[in-house]
């Protein structure tokens, strides 16, 4: 048994470096980062915006990713008078902070200010308020609290080996069942999130073809800003869905989300 | 038994009775004025005598008999003076509209004929939703009956025909009633949702409870065509407490099959059958039959309209022709435009809506098609043209609607569809004006900005998952293997076996040094008895030198280990009980013996 134990703290100990490691690694890059974001900041105020935009996406190469870096870097893409890319980066603000009234503000603004009137993409309110684990949470905030709750479900379930109390299992019951709620609300985020369906037109306009490849006939023709579906990729082109209406688009024309 | 009695009294007294008495033969009708879909009773009555013929219609226009005659006889005396009279009833039908006249009836009575005086009663057009509620005054006092009517004699193939099937009851205790079944040859039996209608009704001064079961048919052939009859069975529930019971029960009981039961009901379940009812069915004439006639019966309207009026070229305009009215819709269908070099059109979308509504069938059919002008020559949509048989004139009647006029412009950037056009992004009928739209400003302070790192690049939120569940993986098999020792003693004999044979071995050995010669022989003694016998699960005395082969028999320890073993024991059983010189040398060497027999036992035994 002793031996275990040993063992055991090997194993601890090795996690510890490892977290302590990744934390100072981090906290570099961060600061450069930071630093970074502040720049842009002031270019922004400045009204030097494709400057500001060169520095936020610079932070973001640099794993600087808050909701409110996306949101700056939307205003500056607004104000330089791209909306594609302005509404792409609003929407990854909002994945990022989905309760940001200010997030949801521009967003509405800059979709305002689109050429195509497509339906509007947001889920109506009733569906929000039923599914609002899923709508009014980040996937981060979601990943969070799983992880909290797996850890408490393997806490009580650790201390109930032990002393096998019926308020501990209560304890575990109840875990469990939130555990599997918001369990599948963050699957279905990351299911989202990472399908990357989403895409925003940032081209000026963009040729619809009946096929993948320019041999194919135009059908129709999407503007800056237009916010489509992506159904599958191929060959540099994308199957898209707007509106009701499918097509293929070329893929350097959109931004995926 | 009282009723066959009855009529023997009765057949008794009318042969006795004089025959030529003072006879008056009366025609008498309930209502003057009645509606088509009206039944009025006629009745004749003859006073004075009761061996009279059926009587005879001399002249019945306008009206079918839909049931009778139906006879009642009373007799009374007053003041000693015999009077009596028959009664026969009639349910009649006005099959047309207008001043009709009913008889005269002849009746003969013994050997003379006797005339009534005809009625003369008006038949207007009725009003149609009351037509099965407005059965009165005519149904014959029993105690329960079923009653079929139509809403018409006469119909059109296609037209259609409101049938109303009512049982009437009373003072009978009814507990179900089974669906009719409605199946008919030559109709097409419209499938409403229509529940059986539940009422009390009033039928000369008595009220009976009534269930009507209301279809509406469609004739599909030409003819005189019978409905009917229809049966329904009824569960009537019948108290069998009492000897007594009325005449009905004995009707229709039969006595005594439900003499002394225990219970205070009994239930029975009757067939009852309705009256049949003749129709006929003609066929819509061929005469002015239009062009354009599709088949619909009935009574409908039509309603068209193009919008926008004012297109341009490329741009698609929406004709809406809306057919509506009562009759089979299913048969009526508008013809609709057709391609033509000004304008591409489009399959049409249509809805269809039928339903009954007050006995009648209804329906509503919408065409919506989408119409392209090619051209700007487009300036014409064609009229819509609809015939049907009207059943109130019997005619046919065209309806028209349009051409309707289009203003076509060219089109700009014809070929290329846009997806719609640039609108407001708010509409300004809110209570606050939006001046000026802008965005808001940037977040500058670190607390606003959110998480700065994704949740997958944090080492807390692996810790979070990792090591809860790592320790419970840790902790949950350590309590099982605890669980299993408390469980199992074998095994945690076995287990522990090697570490209290350490200890018995160290005591033995403390117990050499200090020359404690008996100690040493029972503590190296113990330690290889106990170490063996928790090994393989035996008490501890039971292993002696003389058992030791016994004991470790197929299992797998092998001649020469078991040999050895018995040696040291007999040495530590010969130093203990035979005490004489101890000899140290000889002690450690056995010592030594024992911890490498102690080692080999332990590989070996299984």
């Amino acid at each position: 048994m002793l031996k275990k134990h040993y063992k055991f703290s090997i194993y601890a100990f090795a996690i510890v470096l490892f977290v302590s490691g990744v934390f100072t690694q981090s906290c570099i890059a961060k600061d450069d980062a930071y630093t970074t974001f502040i720049q842009a900041n002031q270019f922004y105020k400045s009204t030097n915006y494709s400057k500001a935009i060169l520095l936020y996406n610079k932070a973001v190469s640099l794993g600087f990713t808050p909701g409110g870096l996306y949101y700056n870097l939307g205003n500056a893409y607004y104000r330089n008078g791209n909306l594609g890319k302005a509404i792409v980066s609003y929407l990854k603000a909002q994945q990022l902070l989905p309760r940001d009234g200010d997030v949801l503000e521009n967003l509405n603004i800059a979709r305002g200010q689109t050429v195509d009137k497509v339906g509007s993409s947001e889920p109506p309110a009733a569906l929000r308020q039923f599914l609002f684990l899923y709508y009014n949470f980040s996937l981060d905030e979601l990943l969070w609290i799983t992880s909290f709750l797996i850890a408490l479900l393997f806490i009580s379930l650790s201390v109930y080996t032990f002393f096998p109390y019926s308020l501990i299992k209560s304890i575990f019951k109840v875990t469990a069942v939130i555990l599997i709620i918001i369990g599948s609300a963050a699957g279905a985020k990351f299911y989202h999130v990472s399908s990357h369906s989403i895409a925003v037109v940032v081209a000026k306009q963009a040729i619809v073809r009946a096929g993948p490849g320019a041999s194919y006939a135009e059908m129709f023709v999407v503007h800056n800003g237009t916010e489509i579906k992506i159904l599958e990729k191929k060959d540099g082109s994308a199957k898209i869905r707007v509106d009701k209406k499918k097509g293929w688009i070329d893929i350097n024309d959109v931004d995926i989300i | 038994m009282r009723k066959h009695l009855k009529y023997i009294l009765l057949t008794a007294l009318l042969f006795s009775a004089g025959v030529h008495a003072q006879v008056k033969v009366l025609a008498s009708i309930n209502k003057r004025v009645i509606s088509m879909n009206e039944n009025v009773n006629f009745q004749v009555t003859i006073e004075g005598s009761q061996n009279t013929s059926t009587p005879r219609f001399e002249k019945l226009r306008g009206f079918s008999v839909l049931q009778g005659p139906s006879t009642s006889s009373q007799m009374s005396f007053v003041n000693g003076r015999q009077s009596k009279s028959i009664t026969y009833s009639y349910i009649l039908q006005p099959t047309s509209i207008g001043r009709q006249t009913i008889g005269p009836v002849s009746v003969r009575v013994g050997s003379q004929n006797y005339r009534t005086k005809s009625i003369q009663v008006e038949v207007v057009k009725g009003n149609k939703r009351k037509s099965a509620s407005n059965i009165s005054g005519t149904i014959p006092k029993d105690k329960i009956f079923l009653n079929l009517q139509t809403d018409k004699s006469t119909a059109y193939v296609n037209g259609q025909i409101s049938l109303a099937l009512t049982l009437y009851y009373k003072d009978t205790d009814i507990t179900d009633v089974t669906q009719p079944d409605f199946n008919l040859k030559g109709f097409f039996v419209y499938a409403d949702g229509n529940r059986p209608v539940q009422q009390r009704v009033m039928i000369d001064n008595m009220i009976y409870q009534s269930v009507r079961f209301q279809k509406l048919l469609i004739p599909l052939k030409s003819g005189r065509q019978i409905i009917g009859p229809f049966s329904i069975n009824v569960t009537i529930r019948i108290p069998v407490s009492g000897r007594r019971r009325d005449s009905f029960d004995d009707n229709f009981f039969g006595g005594s099959i439900f003499g002394n039961f225990f219970g205070n009901y009994k239930t029975k379940v009757v067939t009852i059958k309705s009256n049949p009812i003749t129709v006929d069915i003609k066929n819509i004439p061929q005469q002015g039959k239009p062009e354009n006639y599709t088949g619909a019966v009935g009574k409908f309207s039509l309603n068209a309209s193009v919008s926008p009026t004012t297109v341009q070229v490329g741009e698609p305009v929406t004709l809406t022709v809306e057919l509506s009215g009562q009759g089979n819709i299913d048969n009526a269908s508008v013809a609709l435009p057709t391609n033509n070099t000004n304008f591409r059109i489009y399959e049409p979308e249509t809805t269809r809506d039928t339903r009954v509504s007050e006995g009648q069938l209804v329906g509503k059919r919408t065409y919506k098609q989408a119409m392209v002008p090619t051209s700007i020559n487009a300036d014409t949509i064609s009229a819509i043209n609809f015939s049907y048989f009207d059943i109130d004139s019997g005619k046919y009647v065209n309806l028209r609607k349009g051409p309707f006029k289009l203003k076509v412009k060219p089109a700009p950037n014809a070929g290329k569809i846009k997806i719609t056009e640039f609108a407001p992004v708010r509409s300004n009928h809110g209570s606050i004006r939006i001046l000026n739209q802008d965005i808001f400003p940037i977040k500058t302070g670190v607390d606003s900005l959110g998480e700065t790192k994704p949740v997958t690049r944090n080492p807390v939120f692996y810790t979070l998952i990792t090591v809860p569940t790592t320790m419970w993986v840790f902790l949950a098999i350590f309590a099982k293997r605890r669980n299993r020792m408390l469980n199992d003693t074998a095994l945690y004999r076995r287990t522990n076996a090697s570490r209290l044979m350490k200890m018995r071995l160290k005591k033995a050995h403390d117990a050499l040094k200090s020359n404690k010669s008996k100690e040493f022989y029972s503590e190296l003694s113990d330690a290889l008895t106990h170490f063996i016998a928790d090994k393989i699960h035996v008490p501890a005395q039971q292993v002696t030198a003389l058992t030791l082969s016994k004991l470790l028999a197929g299992r797998n320890v092998s001649e020469s280990t078991i040999e050895e073993t018995k040696g040291i024991l007999e040495y530590c059983d010969f130093g203990r009980f035979a005490p004489g010189e101890f000899s140290k040398e000889k002690a450690v060497k056995k010592y030594k013996e024992s911890e490498k027999l102690i080692a080999r036992i332990d590989k070996e035994v299984t």
